[in-house]
């Protein structure tokens, strides 16, 4: 597997966060809607066996990275305020810069406030409907609110997410037709009023920053993911519940929520014996009660790390 | 089923009248300046229209057309049948019969000409990208302007030009001719009616120009 990095410019707002097994799950429909679905099924079927034509990460602002939580769990030393402080900055943070991951990656555990970013902007938008009969909005019930994030583009500079893909060799047109599919159709709920819309910048390029080093001695994630049988224990990882929804025609097959799923979170890191592995996690079947083939995608995008504590 | 193709539509949104889409609650309220604010990009702050004010508009106005085959309902909500030509594009709401939905209306940003425009009036005149327009609430009986009956509202004023763009995934069964009749339509009955609000107080006005519409391969 090689990785590339895919630089997406969002032309609206999104109401779905850019997250691997939700951005995967778009491609799924769109390989099912240009190939069919015996196609998809064979495709799944190499994900459940271990053997992923690729592997994503999450969508991150620009070229920043999501702070590995050993970072942002560090304990203070109690009784110095400024640590204290400091530590209380860092744990609303989520963003570092490449050069500041990177030193965190070679195992360096002090970073400064300012080192990071906030870099989504989260706000809420009021709807209305029309109503048919008199032509006007703002009946009773019919106003509702979305959250909504935006990339903070004025501090970053820049209006870009880049996601992260370790892809099997001769998949990468097809992973790029995927893509450009999908900018096609939008990213997400509200799709078809233009949230989640976006356009391709430049091409697949490969990325060779996130390889593998002497030192290194376990692993970051950079997606969320459910860890499989073998895979390490030991480390630092915080919990998340995802409730996911089938998409496509499955949507409307009167039950179209998947059961909530515990996934471990972007930045959770691992202890690694030995080599490290393009990838853990795995796939997470029977989580459709309508639909038993549906499947949730569960795979870590893992990055090298020292950890040094 | 299977994609067959994806069509984009695009055109210039012209406002020949001031156009108000509501803004966010948490709309930015200037010192003296409106209550009533427009929707705002929440970085550029610059106006845009939300694709969902124009694709809920369309499908409203195509529902109310006769032909459209759609029904309306008593509680003025969406049809929600999953037969008809709107449903089949627009897609449905309800639990049953549902539909994929085929169009895609994204949000329209204000021309690079109209930004530049507004941005010089910006510093002519102070105004922040809109106008704002004071009305009376007239008492029925005395005709004469009711107590607290001044309201403002911003609006974006007459002349700004937005781009629309629509794209519409076909299905490989799909008719593709209908969809795109009465896609057309909607785009048409758009231009006869209005956007945004206060449309009979004749808000909303627009033209659209440059239309185009081709394949995306
Ligand atoms: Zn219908």
């Amino acid at each position: 597997m090689k990785t590339f990095r895919l630089k997406i410019r969002p032309h609206s707002s999104f109401l779905t966060p850019w997250q691997a097994d939700t951005i995967f799950g778009s491609l799924c429909w769109i390989l099912a809607w240009r190939e069919g679905t015996d196609a998809l099924t064979k495709f799944l079927q190499e994900y459940k066996n271990g053997n992923p034509a690729f592997v994503l990460s999450d969508g991150f602002p620009c070229d920043l990275f999501p702070t590995p939580l050993h970072i942002s769990l560090r304990k203070s030393k109690g009784d110095n305020i400024e640590e204290y402080k400091r530590t209380k900055e860092l744990k609303k943070v989520s963003w570092l810069s490449p050069e500041v991951f990177e030193s965190v990656r070679r195992g360096a555990i002090e970073i400064g406030a300012t080192d990071a970013y906030k870099a989504i902007k989260t706000y809420t938008t009021l709807h209305s409907s029309i109503n048919r009969i008199t032509g006007t909005t703002g009946d009773e019930g019919s106003l509702f609110e979305l959250e909504e994030f935006a990339i903070e583009s004025r501090e970053l500079k820049a209006d870009t997410l880049s996601i992260y893909i370790k892809i099997k060799d001769g998949w990468e047109e097809r992973v790029e037709s995927l893509f450009k599919d999908l900018s096609l159709i939008g990213y997400g709920k509200k799709r078809s009023v233009g949230k989640g819309s976006f356009e391709i910048v430049g091409a697949l390029e490969p990325y060779n920053k996130f390889d593998n080093f002497g030192e290194a001695n376990g692993f970051v994630t950079i997606s969320n993911f459910v860890p499989a049988k073998d895979d390490p224990t030991d480390g630092f990882y915080k919990t998340m519940v995802k409730y996911g929804k089938l998409g496509g025609e499955y949507t409307f097959n009167g039950n179209p929520f998947k059961k909530p799923i515990i996934m471990l979170t972007v930045g959770s890191i691992f202890y690694v014996k030995g080599d490290n592995k393009p990838f853990y996690g795995r796939m997470v079947e029977g989580v459709s009660p309508a639909k038993p083939e549906v499947v949730h995608y569960g795979y870590a995008f893992s990055v090298p790390i020292k950890i040094d504590i | 089923m299977i994609i067959k193709k994806f069509i984009a539509i695009t055109g210039i949104i012209h406002c020949e009248a001031g156009l108000r889409i509501g803004g966010t609650k948490e709309g930015i309220v200037e010192p003296g300046g409106s209550e009533n604010t427009i929707i705002r990009h929440p970085i550029t702050l610059l106006p845009y229209i939300l694709g969902s004010s124009i694709k809920g508009k369309m499908r409203s106005l195509l529902e109310s057309d006769a032909s459209s085959g759609a029904q309306i309902l008593d509680d003025g909500k969406p049809c929600k049948c999953g037969r008809c030509l709107v449903c089949k594009v627009f897609g449905s709401h309800g639990m049953s019969n549902k539909e994929i939905t085929r169009i895609l209306v994204r949000d329209c940003s204000i021309t690079p000409e109209s930004e530049s425009v507004l941005r010089t009036a910006q510093e002519e005149r102070g105004i922040n990208f809109a106008e704002i327009k004071s009305e009376n609430i007239i008492n029925r009986k005395t005709g004469t302007a009711a107590d607290k009956g001044l309201r403002t509202q911003e609006r974006v004023p007459a002349g700004t030009e937005f781009n629309m763009n629509i794209t519409i995934k076909l299905f490989k069964d799909d008719d593709e001719d209908n969809i795109l009749k009465i896609v057309n339509k909607g785009i048409d009955l758009l231009q006869k009616d209005y956007l945004g609000s206060s449309g009979s107080r004749g808000y909303g006005k627009i033209k659209i120009n440059n239309l185009e519409i081709r394949e995306i391969n």
